[in-house]
């Protein structure tokens, strides 16, 4: 789907926040970009997006480059806007392009807000306002979802619950993912693929593929490929 | 009863103050006491009233045309950078520049007595407004803006959808001082224009009662404007807290 090479970003300053990065992004890939804070995920994840621009290297789409609205992203806090509904917050992306916005009805009824439409942000819990940030990004069936430590604010029930709606929603719309976290566990349980990003300036200092994703914790592979990962890193800092 | 105590602090304030000219034999003519301020309102109460409403015409008028006007100026500032950068000094040189020093000119251009004194007040009313906007404009949080970005969303969509209601509450801030101001503003441009008859507002009315030595009078006029001023601030408070609370 995407191909970035030898993507570079020096921030004004001289602060080098990426230095030579290659990856390739499959389509249908949930790519966990996995790394200590400061590495420079989320810059990598903005460049990705668009909203930056690196200093050197390409980002080259391998097919047609998502039209606007093509790429959804959920920011590490749920970013509503605060006087408007639930419903309006989902159906933003939808009504920017004059579009239908039923769809984002729907999705906040899939990510279990129904009978929330109506709610403003301040009334909602964290988890309920990262759903509602989760079925905007969503409502617009983008090719390509980017999200940037989305539940790291949040309570262990409410992100292990948010995180096996995020596993199936992903395959249910065949969207490819690409998620920040420094978290071994998060990566572990809804990665397809993790690059680890070592310490700054960020590089990908590895890559782990796995078969399948995890559907359940129990799931000794999952405990495996926490293990693996946890070497990794391991490694990484002994390197 | 600590709702209360600012009432009991006003009321014991004129008690002290009756007692004190009452005990002291303080001329009228120098500082009357509250009873004779009373009278002197309840003597001419019409025609101080219709004097207040004269007064509070110029003050909502001049608002009304401070927030079109600085909302609008501060919308052109956010939506384009050449527009900030023509509109910027102009509105700090307004601000900087005192409105007495300006008024008799603008009375000279203006050839209405009223609406000379709309435009004093309104300059007066204008920059809190003006310059609470611009930085709510400016305030909007970088996510939702890269969000508008990702989705390419128009300037005037981004402007309408979210940099205007991310300002609200900040203009809200800027019309309750500028409520103030604008009442400041429409009695400093009655002084200056001297607009007198039937239509003059209290400001005319205070000048009046010190040429004819009527002090009470004076002290009645000056009581109705603080009422006034307290009315407009609390009202615009009020306002404000409902707008917030409704959408939040």
């Amino acid at each position: 789907m995407l191909r970035a090479k030898n993507i570079s970003r020096v921030f004004p300053g001289g602060l080098v926040a990426l230095q030579g990065i290659d990856l390739r992004i499959a389509e249908g890939d949930f790519l966990v970009l996995l790394g200590p804070s400061g590495c420079g995920k989320s810059t990598l994840l903005r460049l990705i997006a668009g909203l930056d621009k690196p200093q050197s290297g390409a980002l080259i789409w391998e097919q047609k480059a998502p039209a606007p609205g093509g790429i959804g992203f959920v920011f590490q806090d749920p970013t509503l806007m605060p006087w408007a509904t639930a419903a309006e917050n989902a159906a933003l992306p939808l009504r920017l392009r004059g579009q239908d916005t039923g769809p984002a009805s729907s999705m906040l009824t899939r990510v279990g807000l129904a009978g929330f439409e109506h709610a403003r942000p301040a009334k909602l819990s964290g988890g309920m306002r990262m759903r509602v940030s989760l079925a905007r990004a969503l409502a617009p069936r983008p090719r390509l979802l980017l999200m940037d430590e989305p539940f790291a604010a949040l309570d262990e029930f409410t992100r292990h619950r948010l995180q096996s709606d995020v596993s199936d929603l992903a395959r249910e719309t065949k969207c490819t993912v690409v998620f920040v976290t420094h978290s071994i566990y998060e990566a572990a349980f809804l990665a397809t693929r993790v690059a680890i990003m070592s310490a700054r300036p960020g590089r990908i200092a590895a890559t782990h593929d796995f078969a399948t994703p995890i559907t359940d914790r129990l799931d000794p592979a999952y405990a495996a490929r926490v293990a693996d990962l946890t070497h990794a890193l391991g490694a990484l800092h002994a390197g | 009863m600590k709702r209360f105590a600012p009432i009991l602090s006003f009321l014991a304030t004129l008690a002290v103050w009756q007692a004190f000219v009452r005990m002291l034999h303080v001329p009228v003519y120098l500082v009357p006491g509250p009873v004779e301020i009373a009278h002197a309102f309840l003597s001419d109460a019409g025609g101080l009233l219709r004097a207040l409403l004269a007064t509070l015409s110029v003050t909502f008028i001049a608002l009304l045309a401070a927030c079109i006007l600085g909302v609008s100026l501060a919308c052109a500032m956010a939506a384009n950078s050449w527009a900030r950068a023509l509109i910027k000094p102009w509105a700090i040189i307004l601000q900087v520049t005192p409105v007495v020093a300006v008024a008799p000119l603008i009375v000279v251009w203006v050839n209405d007595p009223f609406a000379a004194m709309v435009v004093c007040a309104t300059i007066v009313a204008f920059f809190p407004i003006f310059s609470n906007t611009a930085a709510g404009l400016e305030a909007t949080p970088q996510d939702l803006l890269d969000l508008f970005r990702l989705n390419n969303a128009t300037r005037l969509q981004e402007i309408r959808l979210l940099r205007l209601p991310a300002a609200l509450p900040y203009f809200l801030a800027g019309l309750r001082v500028s409520g103030g101001l604008a009442l400041v503003g429409a009695v400093v441009a009655e002084f200056v224009t001297g607009a007198g008859g039937v239509a003059s507002g209290l400001a005319f009315r205070i000048l009046e009662s010190g040429y004819r030595l009527q002090i009470p009078r004076m002290f009645a006029c000056l009581a109705l404007l603080s009422a006034a001023g307290l009315a407009i601030n609390a009202g615009l408070g009020a306002l404000s807290q409902f707008i917030i609370r409704t959408r939040s």
